[in-house]
């Protein structure tokens, strides 16, 4: 075991290199640079901006540089300061933006984790144990309902709702008697106020999914020997359920669970766009949008390294439930 | 609010806050009350702009608020310049200042600091690169004015030759607003030459260059310890949390006719949404109290509208200051000689013009509201010509024909489609960047072309793309919003290739703005309009420049370089029902730094 | 934006009654076409079973059915529109007017408030127009050169306006847009679907089966291609296209260069599926039989979860409908003049739409009930697989 996991660090040193140039490359793909869109911004309020000045603000940024000269300045800079450079647009260090953003966009994951979970389970044996029930039928249209549910729609009709119903502030995490405050009782309810929609939005769209894994994998448990043993033995329903099936079924989340944070961090985008979160999501977005390289190639560059450690995890996981796998992997 | 700080000796009184002969700003309405804040709100990074425009706007002169977009100097006033006065031939420009007026921070002004911003900042070109810095008025016919300074509270700023537009490019936004307007005692540690340090407190503070450490500390919006002479001073900046704050500056210059200092609102909040429509929402619930960016489209208003009593807010107007809503601009310089042939046809350009159903564009795409038209300047302005306003603009699909057939493409395909010098049916594609109503408008021309024989295809792209195939002058044509409606002398590049933004001819545009040096020799009549324009530059009386500047638009209108489509109708802005002395109609321009020429240091809240 | 829709392999009992079948079968082929027949037959007789899945099978060929006689179904073209008609509401459908019976709807009259630029329809009982069907109306291209103007319903005279889902915001008509849009919407990504689907089957197949060093290869694949982010992909690849390319045209190509990224949660799948299954006997003893690795793996291994590899097929194409609304929402999705579901919500994200024309999100209608119809097929295809059940 130990080897498999040594083996396995040691292969993640050149993937991760490949995906940071890789990473460094794609930002870069679009045509221009965070000039451009400095220019283009200026015009869209009227000004304009002369050659020599252009000239000169390429020069500063280090932009007109070739491709491995900027790479290599980035890379090195990380690896060997923890620097991760300066945001143009924000005319702040890129460590500085994501400290303040990565704790809420943590907050969002895990609040939204427990949301999805707390609804998936129930739902899930449910319709595993009373497969092709009425309930299962709702509670799978339910659950699917969901995932088909456009994320920025319901993100807005949330909103709306929330605005024209409720009268709730819209947008943020927090109130503005608060946002400035101290944290507090008081703080800390705001915050939840706010962050219900966002953690709705995105639990409802990865209900379905576990929903789907879960009922799955029961169904096949139940139907194993040991189980119809277990009822011979007659022991009650709740609790062959409970003793073993279930625990077997649970695997597969574990071994996904490596995973769950980049795929959140991506798919937060939209929704936390739609509601101005002060997430990490937008300041990608945003960052991608303007062609702000070292903010979006760090962003990008932590997801990417999440993903691979995460893919890490969940092999050492799936090794330990299934030594075959770790033998293939041999 | 700062009644408080004096008290406790943490402030010295107002009067030895203000100096000895403050401005004294007219209320727009009454006299208003001190507390409050100003709620309103960014989209954040790249947005600054909203910045500049409702806190940042304090420059040596400054617009009138009754502005009309006359020639000459008579709607410039002082500011932070107590007076100025200007030389019989127009090149020496003498201010004075304010004795007794102070930064931000309690540090007096003087002509030191002007001298410092000067030659250190504005006119080192090394610096051209620091947001806000650059020689831009200070440079006149290629050559750099001088500074002299007379005593601590005087200083004149001398050109070579006449200069009939410094004054109103010193008062206007963009390239000229705030210059000359910098801090000496805070910035000198920030500069090699007055800071041996400078390498280890570039090290210390983790930057690069002393030119990034300078950037950052010289920015207003990032930097709450910068002193300014705005009205409020940020102190929560742009980058850490949902908000932005400003507070009042305790030392700003300006009082009310009553002889209370300004501004009267305590604070400016601006909170960070990333989307339009979110701060649509925030508007209609009643949590912006004065906004006119982002979300004041047509579009938007009929929601605005209903919401109006729950929010407890209501409209103002925005005096349109395009020139046109969307310009269709061939590229008259094309790279494919064969498409410069066709563009460069007057008769061509005339004939589209008459094919296309402007009614029906205003009814559709934008709110029934605006008229059909040329690009023009608005009819309020003073160079207003009805003749190149509305000429071509009739829509009449024979008359279009009759042109198009003159033009010499009478020849059409079994399609219909006309052909081209080739023989091949003429197709082109429109680029754009996806501006409101663009998309939509584009769909509508395009079927009104397809009409006549011609093919054309709009091509959304994103910003910055267009923005770099506009700039390798690689396109057939594109189209924008037209600026110079109010604006027209300060804004001439819709009328004539005077600046890249004319990207109708880009490479006329580069031989004048190289002085012949790049780009291409433009035809005779658009030469002309270079020598006009050069001369109004060195015309310093109203008169002349009005004279010369309404010859330039005869050519503009004779060459019909590009073709418009609708010049806009009123704007609008909303304002809280409790915010007061914002006016009911403010001319919407960047130039007049909309809305700070309605001088929010004197909005209040009735309390 | 996509899920983890397939369930984590792994479980090695869930394939040995197949096993055991397959075992015997082997060396009589005849025999074995027929009993793989039936095992189909099998799977259909337990799919009509799932009663949600039939209703999601007939949701699907409604669907498909709908794309392809869009320009017949639609009473108007997509670029038919109408000034007056801007957000104008649903008109109501009558049969029976002044005893004259008929189908007809009733014309709007358009007044707009100067001042808030509202814009109110009345219905104007004068202006009757009469529905029909098989009318003529826009011509269309029904298959190459030949066209036809018969429009399954519409007005009986062809100018007349008719909203029966409602107008957008330049007076187009939404049931025909929705009509049109069903095209795109349901076909653009199935390439790339398909071309993900085939990667993911085929390296994952070979890193299970073969494993070792290619093994090891194909893995540190998947993991570099798994991290590869996809919006800034996508956001490079929109700028980074040829511009003579159409929109459409490159919206598709960036589908097909996404699904070279794409392949990776089912190539893991299936990896851990055949590391389960090549120590399983059947396979063992094809080895040891002599059959060739190629035969192995697709005469015995794939056969085994085969319907698992169809229903995860199915699921994900929703998730490549869902991805087309939410570009288009980032303004990088298709753009107009295509007309797809996602293009027509981009015009309903506002909060005027929700508003004065909440009829707009109707096309987020029918992308939830396709996706429902996708995710119910998927899920009574895998239930019927479940060889477990009675």
């Amino acid at each position: 075991m130990l080897t498999f996991i040594g083996r396995r660090l040691l292969y993640m040193v050149p993937t991760l290199i490949l995906i940071s140039i890789v990473a460094f490359a794609i930002i870069q793909l679009p045509p221009g640079d965070y000039i451009t869109t400095m220019i283009a911004q200026m015009e869209a309020d009227g000004q304009s901006m002369d050659a020599a000045t252009i000239e000169a603000l390429r020069d500063r940024y280090g932009l007109d540089q070739p491709f491995y000269v900027q790479y290599w300045t980035w890379i090195s800079n990380i690896v060997f300061h923890g620097d991760f450079g300066h945001s143009f647009q924000w005319n702040r260090p890129v460590g500085y933006l994501l400290g303040s953003t990565l704790p809420f966009t943590m907050l969002l994951t895990f609040s939204t984790l427990l949301f999805t979970w707390a609804i998936a389970f129930p739902i899930g044996i449910f319709s595993a144990v009373k497969q092709y029930s009425i309930g299962d039928y709702v509670a799978t249209t339910i659950a699917f309902l969901g995932v088909a549910i456009p994320n920025f729609l319901l993100a807005l009709a949330l909103m709306y709702i929330a605005l024209t119903v409720f009268g709730q502030p819209v947008g943020g995490l927090f109130s503005d008697e608060y946002a400035s405050a101290p944290w507090s009782f008081g703080k800390f309810l705001d915050l939840l106020g706010h962050l219900w929609i966002p953690m709705v939005v995105l639990g409802t769209a990865g209900t379905a999914g576990l929903v789907r894994v879960l009922r799955a994998n029961l169904l096949d448990e139940l139907r194993k020997p040991y189980v119809v043993a277990a009822r011979a033995h007659g022991l009650t329903e709740r609790r062959i359920l409970l003793k073993y099936p279930l625990r077997v079924a649970v695997n597969p989340f574990l071994s996904t669970i490596g995973w769950v944070l980049p795929a959140l961090v991506s798919g937060e985008i939209i929704v936390s766009q739609v509601l101005s979160l002060p997430t990490t999501g937008p300041l990608l977005l945003r960052a991608l949008r303007s062609q702000d390289m070292y903010l979006a190639g760090a962003i990008i560059l932590i997801v990417s390294v999440l993903t691979v450690v995460g893919t890490l995890l969940s092999d050492i996981l799936l090794a330990r439930l299934d030594p075959r796998v770790r033998l293939g992997a041999r | 609010m700062l009644a408080e700080l004096v008290e406790s000796g943490e402030l010295p009184p107002v009067e030895e806050r203000l100096p000895e002969d403050p401005l004294v700003v007219e209320p727009t309405e009454q006299v208003g009350q001190y507390g409050g804040t100003w709620r309103t709100a960014t989209t954040g990074p790249g947005d600054e702009v909203w910045l500049d425009l409702t806190i940042g706007y304090e420059g040596l002169v400054r617009w009138a608020s009754d502005w009309t977009g006359a020639p000459g100097d008579a709607e410039v006033i002082p500011n932070i310049a107590a007076g100025y006065e200007v030389s019989e031939d127009s090149q020496e420009f003498t201010f004075t200042l304010r004795e007794g007026m102070r930064w931000s921070d309690g540090e007096p002004f003087t002509t030191a600091d002007i001298e410092f911003a000067f030659n250190d900042l504005w006119t080192d070109e090394d610096l051209a690169s620091i947001r806000g810095l650059g020689a831009g008025p200070l440079m006149h016919d290629g050559e750099l004015a001088t500074l002299q300074v007379e005593d601590d509270y005087t200083f004149t700023i001398a050109f070579d030759q006449p200069n009939g537009m410094f004054l109103s490019s010193m008062a206007s936004g963009g390239a000229g607003a705030n210059t000359l307007i910098a801090p000496r005692h805070y910035l000198e540690e920030y500069l090699p030459q007055y800071n041996d340090d400078l390498d280890d407190l570039v090290e210390s503070e983790g930057y690069d260059s002393w030119q990034d450490l300078l950037a950052a500390k010289f920015d207003y919006n990032t930097n709450t310890d910068y002193p300014v002479m705005n009205p409020w001073v940020i102190t929560e900046p742009l980058g850490t949390g949902s908000r932005v704050e400003a507070e009042r500056n305790p030392y700003y210059f300006k009082v009310d006719t009553a002889g209370n200092q300004l501004p009267y609102l305590d604070a400016v909040r601006y909170t960070v949404m990333n989307e339009p429509e979110v701060m649509l929402a925030a508007a209609m619930q009643g949590d912006i109290d004065m906004h006119s960016r982002h979300f004041n489209e047509p579009a938007n208003k009929p929601v605005l509208a209903e919401a109006r009593a729950e929010g407890n807010y209501d409209f103002f107007e925005l005096a349109p200051g395009l020139a046109n809503e969307l310009v269709v601009m061939f590229n008259l310089t094309h790279e494919d000689d064969q498409m410069r042939e066709i563009f460069t046809n007057r008769d061509f350009r005339v004939g589209l013009s008459h094919a296309i159903d402007r009614d029906e564009l205003v009814n559709t795409v934008y709110q029934r509201q605006g008229t059909p038209s040329q690009v023009s300047p608005q009819p309020t302005s003073p160079f207003y010509d009805e003749e190149m306003a509305t000429q071509y603009t009739e829509f009449d699909v024979d008359l279009a024909n009759q042109y198009l057939d003159d033009a010499g493409y009478a020849e059409r395909d079994s399609e219909g489609r006309r052909l081209g010098p080739d023989g091949e049916p003429i197709t082109f594609s429109v680029e754009h960047a996806g501006l409101p109503g663009f998309e939509d408008a584009l769909a509508l021309i395009s079927d009104d072309w397809a009409d006549v024989g011609i093919t054309m295809t709009p091509d959304p792209m994103d910003r910055s793309l267009f923005e770099e195939r506009r700039r390798s002058n690689n396109f057939d044509a594109v189209v924008w919003l037209a600026g110079g409606g109010t604006d027209v002398t300060q804004n001439p590049y819709w009328y004539a290739p005077l600046s890249d933004r004319s990207d109708f001819a880009s490479l006329w545009a580069q031989w004048y703005t190289t002085g012949g040096e790049d780009g291409e020799e433009p035809p005779a009549a658009t030469q002309e309009q270079f020598e006009l324009y050069d001369e109004l530059l060195r015309t310093a009386d109203a008169e002349g420049q009005q004279d010369l500047m309404e010859q330039l638009l005869q050519i503009t209108a004779e060459e019909f370089y590009h073709i418009g489509t609708v010049r806009p109708g009123a704007g609008y802005g909303i304002v809280s029902n409790d915010f007061h002395n914002v006016p009911t109609t403010i001319p919407d321009s960047y130039r007049v730094k909309t809305p700070a020429l309605s001088n929010p240091e004197q909005y209040y809240l009735a309390q | 934006m996509t899920h983890h829709t397939i369930p984590e392999a792994g479980n090695p009992a869930t394939a040995a009654p197949e096993a055991l079948t397959t075992h015997e079968d082997i060396d009589q082929p005849p025999v074995r076409d027929k009993d793989r027949a039936s095992q189909w037959r099998l799977v259909w007789w337990r799919f009509r079973s799932h009663r949600l899945a039939m209703i999601g099978l007939a949701g699907l060929i409604i669907f498909y059915s709908v794309a392809l006689f869009a320009p017949f179904l639609a009473p108007y073209s997509s670029s038919t529109f109408d000034s007056d008609y801007i957000y104008a509401p649903p008109q109501q459908l009558h049969l029976v007017s002044d005893g004259d019976w008929g189908l007809h709807v009733y014309g709007y009259e358009l007044e707009q408030d100067p001042d808030t630029f509202a814009l109110t329809h009345t219905e104007n009982p004068d202006d009757r127009i009469d529905l029909g069907f098989f009318v003529q109306g826009d011509p269309y291209t029904v298959i190459g050169p030949v066209t036809w103007d018969r429009h399954l319903i519409g007005p009986t005279d062809a100018e007349d306006p008719v909203y029966l889902l409602g107008a957008d915001r330049l007076g187009r008509d939404l049931f025909s847009m929705i009509i049109h849009g069903t095209r795109i919407s349901m076909t653009i990504g199935l390439v790339g679907v398909a071309l993900a689907f085939g990667l993911g089957v085929t390296l994952g197949g070979i890193s299970g089966y073969v494993g070792g060093r290619t093994d090891t290869l194909i893995q540190r694949a998947v993991e570099f291609f798994m991290s590869l982010p996809t919006l800034p992909l996508w956001l490079g690849l929109a700028a980074a296209l040829p511009r003579d390319w159409g929109t459409t045209q490159r919206y598709f190509a960036i589908t097909i260069i996404l699904a070279l990224v794409a392949w990776t949660d089912l190539a893991r799948v299936v990896r851990g599926r055949f590391l389960s299954l090549r120590t399983e006997e059947f396979v063992v003893s094809a080895r040891l039989d002599g059959a060739r690795g190629r035969r192995v793996i697709f005469r015995h291994m794939l056969p085994s979860f085969s319907s698992h590899l169809i229903a995860s097929l199915t699921l994900s194409i929703p998730a490549m409908i869902l991805a087309e609304t939410s570009l288009s929402f980032l303004g990088l999705g298709l753009r107009a003049p295509t007309i797809s579901w996602g293009v027509l919500l981009e015009q309903a994200q506002n909060f005027r739409v929700l508003q004065d024309a909440p009829w707009l999100l109707l096309p987020g209608l029918a992308v939830v009930l396709a996706v429902l119809s996708l995710n119910f097929v998927g899920d009574g295809l895998r239930d019927a697989a479940d060889p477990y059940r009675s």
